[in-house]
This record gives C-alpha cells, sequence and structure tokens, in this order.
C-alpha cells in the first residue's frame, strides 16, 4: 500500500490537473479562461448565494461517496446507490406529504429514507449471500428495476392532482429543511452530511464492526479463520451503505426539490463512486470528493448560464479528475510492489557490511 | 402486430451489437460495464461523419472512436490492472461528460438528425407471414448484427483464436503456460467490444435518424450487459435475449397493441427482473468465464481465488 498522505496528494493533483484541462477545453470554446475561471468563482464559491449552490450540490455526492465507501471497506461493490437514493427520495416525499409531526417530521421522513435505501439494498447482497449472483450486476440492474417502477408510481399512482407532468406534490414546510442562512440555499443538510462522515469514521475505525469489516476487505479467508461471522458483517455493512444512499435521496427531496419526480436523480449514485474512489474510499475523503465535485457542479452552471458554456463541462472534470486518480494509483502501486519487500534496518546494513569486510 | 415486432425487432440492433461486443471482453475475461459508454461515443462520432461527410464516414468515426475509447480502457484495465467495475464506470461518466461538450461545441443549439438508413427487403424470405417483413425486410444494420453474431459463434467454435480468447478468459495463467499471449489478446478483445458497441451506437443515430443527447442510449449498454448474463456468456443465447429485451424496449407499442393495462414503465422493468432471476435461480455460472474481472500479470503465478 502507498502512503495514505501519497494518495491524497495524488488526488488533490488529479483534480487540479481536471481543473487546467476543463479550463483549457473553455478556451478552446472561445472564452478566455481567466474569464471562466473569475465565473466559475463567481458561481461556486464567492458568497453566500453561489455556496449555498455549492453545498446542496455537494451533499448527494459526498453521501453516496459515504455510502459507497462503507461497502467498499467490506470489498463489496454497491452500484446500486442510485435506486436506494431514488427509494429515499420517494420515501421521504411521501412522509413529508402526509405526516405533519411538527419538528419531527424531517426525522421521521429522513428515517423512512434511510430504511427505504437498506430495504432496495438488502435484495442484492441476499441474492449475494443465498445464490452467489455477484452484487455488482444485481445491485446495478436494480438501479433500472427501481427507475421505471418510481416513474411508473409517480405518474400513476402518487401524481400530484391536475398536474400535466409527473409529479408528486411538494412535501409540507414541517418538512422542509430548516435553512441556516438567511437568503441562500444553506440548509442543515451538509451539517448531516458532516455528522454522517463523522459515524463513518467512527465505526469504521474504532467500532468492532468496523475492524470486521476491514478484516473482510483485506481477506476474506482470514477473518473466516478467526471466527467472524463474515456473512452477517457483509449484510450490515451493505444494508447500511443503503440506508446512507437513501438517506442522500432523502437529503436533496427535502432540501432541495421538495416533490419526487421521476428525474430526481442526477445520476448521483454513480457519481457518488467516483467521488468515494476520488477520496480514497475514507469518510474524509468522500466528504472533500464530494465538495469538490459540487464546487465543479455549482461553477459549471454559472459558466453556462453567463458564458453559454456547456454544464457538462462539470461532468468531464469529474471523469477526468477520476482518471487521473486511477492512472496515478495504478502506477504508484506498481512502483510500490517493484521494489523490494524487506527492507533492510540500520542493524542488517550494519551486518551486512561486516560480512563483506 | 407486425408493426410492433419490426419496430423491436429495430431496437434489438444496437442492443444486440454492444452485447456481442461485451461478450468479446467478458469471454476475454475483462469486464464490459462501460457498454453504455461505447453506445454514447460511437452515436455521436457517427453523427458528427455522417452529418459533415456522408453516412460511410460516420461509419468511420464510429470505428475510431470505438477504437480510442476501446484503447483507454485497454490499457487501464490490462496494462496498469486498475478495477474493471471502476474504469467501466468512469468510461461511462468520461463519455456522456465528453459527448454532451462535443455536442454543444460543434453544434451548439441547432438540432441536427439524419434521415436513417433505408429497409432492404431479401426476396422470398420477407414474405413470410408476419415474421417475415419484421427479420427480412429491415435496414442494413439489422443484418450486420445477426452477421456478427453468426461470425462468431463459428470464431469460437472453429478458430485457434477463438479458443485462445475463451483460454484467456478462463485461466490467463494457464493460457500463457500454453504460450498465448495473454495481454495482446486482451487488448484486441477489449477493442473490438468497444468497436462493436461503438457501431452499435451509429445506429442511433446514423440508422434511426434519432438525434443526438447525452442520453440517447438510455441504458441499452446496461440491457446488452443483462443479455449477456442471461444468455450465459454463449453467443447464440446471447443473441435470443438481445431479440427478446429489444422486444421488450417497445414495451408501450406491445401496451397498445394487446390492450394491456400496465404502463410502460413497468413491463420496462421486465428485462432487468428477468435477469435477476435468472442470476439467482439458474445454476448457469458454469458458463462464466473463470477469471472474468481478474487482472493478470506475468509475474504473478496463483490466481487469487
Amino acid at each position: 500500500m502507498v502512503h495514505v498522505l501519497t494518495r491524497a496528494g495524488v488526488a488533490v493533483g488529479a483534480a487540479l490537473l481536471a481543473f487546467l484541462i476543463v479550463g483549457a477545453l473553455v478556451a478552446v470554446g472561445g472564452v478566455s479562461p481567466l474569464d471562466g475561471y473569475d465565473t466559475f468563482y463567481a458561481g461556486s464559491l464567492a458568497g453566500g448565494v453561489s455556496l449555498g449552490f455549492t453545498l446542496t450540490a455537494a451533499v448527494p455526492y459526498a453521501m453516496a461517496a459515504l455510502a459507497f465507501t462503507l461497502a467498499f471497506r467490506c470489498r463489496l461493490f454497491n452500484i446500486g446507490m442510485e435506486g436506494q437514493l431514488l427509494w429515499g427520495g420517494l420515501a421521504a416525499a411521501l412522509v413529508g406529504i402526509h405526516v405533519d409531526a411538527g419538528a419531527l417530521t424531517i426525522i421521521l421522513a429522513l428515517l423512512a429514507a434511510g430504511v427505504a435505501g437498506g430495504v432496495w439494498a438488502a435484495v442484492p447482497i441476499l441474492l449475494k449471500l443465498w445464490t452467489g449472483a455477484s452484487e455488482i450486476v444485481s445491485s446495478l440492474f436494480l438501479n433500472y428495476v427501481a427507475f421505471y417502477l418510481i416513474a411508473a408510481l409517480v405518474s400513476d399512482v402518487f401524481q400530484q392532482q391536475r398536474s400535466t407532468v409527473a409529479t408528486t406534490a411538494p412535501v409540507g414546510s414541517a418538512a422542509e429543511l430548516p435553512v441556516l442562512v438567511a437568503d441562500t440555499k444553506i440548509t442543515i443538510a451538509p451539517l448531516f452530511a458532516i455528522a454522517v462522515a463523522a459515524v463513518v469514521w467512527l465505526v469504521l475505525a474504532r467500532s468492532s464492526l468496523g475492524f470486521k469489516i476491514r478484516t473482510i476487505g483485506a481477506n476474506e479467508r482470514v477473518a473466516r479463520r478467526v471466527g467472524m461471522d463474515v456473512r452477517r458483517t457483509m449484510v450490515t455493512a451493505f444494508v447500511a451503505s443503503g440506508a446512507i444512499a437513501g438517506l442522500a435521496g432523502g437529503l436533496e427531496l427535502l432540501g432541495n426539490q421538495f416533490a419526487m419526480t421521476p428525474a430526481f436523480s442526477q445520476g448521483w449514485g454513480y457519481t457518488g463512486i467516483a467521488a468515494a474512489l476520488l477520496g480514497g474510499a475514507t469518510a474524509l475523503g468522500s466528504v472533500v470528493a464530494g465538495l469538490f465535485f459540487g464546487i465543479l457542479d455549482a461553477g459549471a452552471q454559472n459558466l453556462q448560464l453567463e458564458l453559454d458554456l456547456p454544464s457538462a463541462l462539470s461532468q468531464l472534470g469529474q471523469a477526468l479528475a477520476l482518471l487521473g486518480a486511477i492512472v496515478a494509483a495504478q502506477i504508484l502501486d506498481r512502483g510500490a510492489s517493484a521494489r523490494p519487500r524487506v527492507r533492510r534496518d540500520a542493524a542488517g546494513r550494519a551486518r551486512a557490511r561486516e560480512a563483506v569486510r | 402486430m407486425t408493426g410492433v415486432l419490426t419496430a423491436g425487432v429495430i431496437a434489438t440492433a444496437p442492443i444486440m451489437l454492444a452485447a456481442l461486443g461485451g461478450l468479446l471482453s467478458e469471454r476475454a475475461g475483462v469486464m464490459a460495464i462501460g457498454l453504455e459508454g461505447y453506445l454514447v461515443v460511437g452515436a455521436f462520432a457517427g453523427l458528427w461523419g455522417a452529418h459533415g461527410y456522408g453516412t460511410v464516414v460516420g461509419v468511420m468515426a464510429a470505428v475510431g472512436a470505438g477504437l480510442l475509447i476501446g484503447a483507454l480502457v485497454a490499457w487501464l484495465c490490462v496494462s496498469l490492472r486498475a478495477s474493471q467495475v471502476v474504469v467501466g464506470l468512469t468510461v461511462i461518466l468520461l463519455a456522456a461528460g465528453a459527448t454532451a461538450y462535443a455536442n454543444f461545441t460543434i453544434y451548439n443549439a441547432e438540432i441536427v438528425s439524419l434521415a436513417g438508413l433505408p429497409d432492404i427487403a431479401i426476396p422470398g424470405l420477407s414474405e413470410l407471414p408476419t415474421i417475415g417483413p419484421a427479420l427480412f425486410d429491415q435496414p442494413i444494420f439489422w443484418y450486420f448484427a445477426v452477421l456478427v453474431g453468426l461470425v462468431m459463434i463459428l470464431y469460437f467454435r472453429q478458430t485457434t483464436s477463438g479458443l485462445a480468447l475463451h483460454a484467456t478468459g478462463e485461466n490467463p495463467f494457464a493460457a500463457q503456460a500454453r504460450g498465448i499471449r495473454v495481454t495482446t489478446v486482451r487488448y484486441a478483445a477489449v477493442l473490438a467490444s468497444a468497436v462493436l458497441a461503438s457501431l452499435g451506437g451509429a445506429i442511433f443515430t446514423i440508422g434511426q435518424g434519432l438525434q443526438f443527447s447525452p442520453t440517447i442510449s438510455a441504458g441499452r449498454g446496461f440491457i446488452a450487459l443483462a443479455a449477456i448474463y442471461l444468455g450465459g456468456w454463449r453467443v447464440g443465447p446471447v443473441m435470443a435475449a438481445c431479440l427478446l429485451f429489444g422486444l421488450a424496449d417497445v414495451a408501450q407499442l406491445w401496451a397498445n397493441v394487446l390492450g394491456i393495462g400496465i404502463s410502460a414503465s413497468i413491463l420496462s422493468t421486465a428485462p432487468y427482473v428477468a435477469t435477476l432471476v435468472a442470476l439467482a435461480t439458474l445454476r448457469r455460472r458454469g458458463s462464466m468465464p473463470g477469471a472474468l474481472g481478474v487482472p493478470f500479470s506475468r509475474e504473478q503465478r496463483a490466481v487469487a481465488q
């Protein structure tokens, strides 16, 4: 393994490189890159309003990245976060529309979102343990099942009355996340995401569950030999991952969109994987990478608004950053494994010198 | 009825080319998660070439784009031995971002679409009742997709190259011991898969005359992946699964013709549910390539299992 700091350096380097390439592409589009960066900065980081856009965009990325990280450390690929996130959004919407329990409404809605995501995640992991079907493909296919089912549910069952487009009614005002900074979109969602990150870090680094997860992730056979309950740990990690993905959908719905539509997700279930990997599959890294992706989104939105550049620049930047990180990580790993396995310590070197004399 | 079948067969062609491409890659041991990305890239490259310089150039552009993205994937998965799942997802993200950017930069808000390709009727066969027009009076890309499948059946059964590819996917270490150049075979398989799937994507724009958008393939790359799993990594059954999924793709038409009150959305889940049930129940994983997803390096001896 390569040192953690090296990894972090690689991720930051890759992100900067992606940023430079996107700047070059802005120039290709006929706009001075300096103007481009200026507009980008104005739309993402300058002042409370733009910071609100950035944080709102960052929350689903960071949450999905945290969800992926939790399962990934147990060497499980949760590619099904997109579906879990959609169910989370629908569950939060339904609770938010039909329940008004004052301050408790938000908690109930988020609880429903987490449960919905967790239940949907239970399907692929149980299929894996019972039948051996790979969770990678089954959770991927379940995304589409979820997407089409929710499209049908939203347009046929939960359709808002007298609406011509497929959407549920908006949630009641009691279910909307409280705004932290007046006149901006900054809600409590970012704080919630940071709290989830802290919990994920604590669980992974300090709890016995986390120890089991990491041991299974490092070597399943060893984990089994020392008597760990591998199957139960896998189910726990994967369902918890699904619950966090569901929460991502719930936060987005209660904090930003307020009503469920078939076009609810911007593909966060997939880009969240990119964010997690860019962040080195750690809790802190997930949050930082999620924030980076949020900045890209908000900045690129402003580029489209102000300078008529495609907002797809954001997606391109995300892909390039991840690509750079993959390449660098693989090359570093190779360098590490090519080095001699056993390093002589000082005493060993002294003995070797003795022997030569 | 015939109309629905015809539409279903047209919808099958891109799925089938992507699935056949993906099959080559998977049989060589490299997972084909990125098919969706290849389809999108091929759709845009095809449109760009054909719009500016005619159909032939469009097809060549799709092939070229397929080679480029295939080379990237092969380098990452085979040479650098990066996680194949991660690379596949990255390629999908990259393809969507790059084509959206190119589409915006080249065509801006202009709406560009092509006329589509004409039908070719095969004399005799096309006069069969019901299925005749659906199978034998179709645009050229449908025949091409079927031809690729037939050639692949022969390739796997009758050629040493096909055997080498199969061996590489089953056990690269044994294959290497037998003198097969595993890295070369895997590079070739990934390149071929990207080219085929990219041509499949070109069907959307050149063949069917659809307007480009980065979501043009609407998950058909994943449908193709599902077809590979449902078909148990064998060419014939995979083609049959593609036809099934192509017919399911025109679910809305079926609902209208048969007068079913179910929404088309629910019918659209059918391919995925069918594949999940098959994955969970049929004990066909024996035909899954043994070393699928396992990176190969010559220095490394034991397979981690």
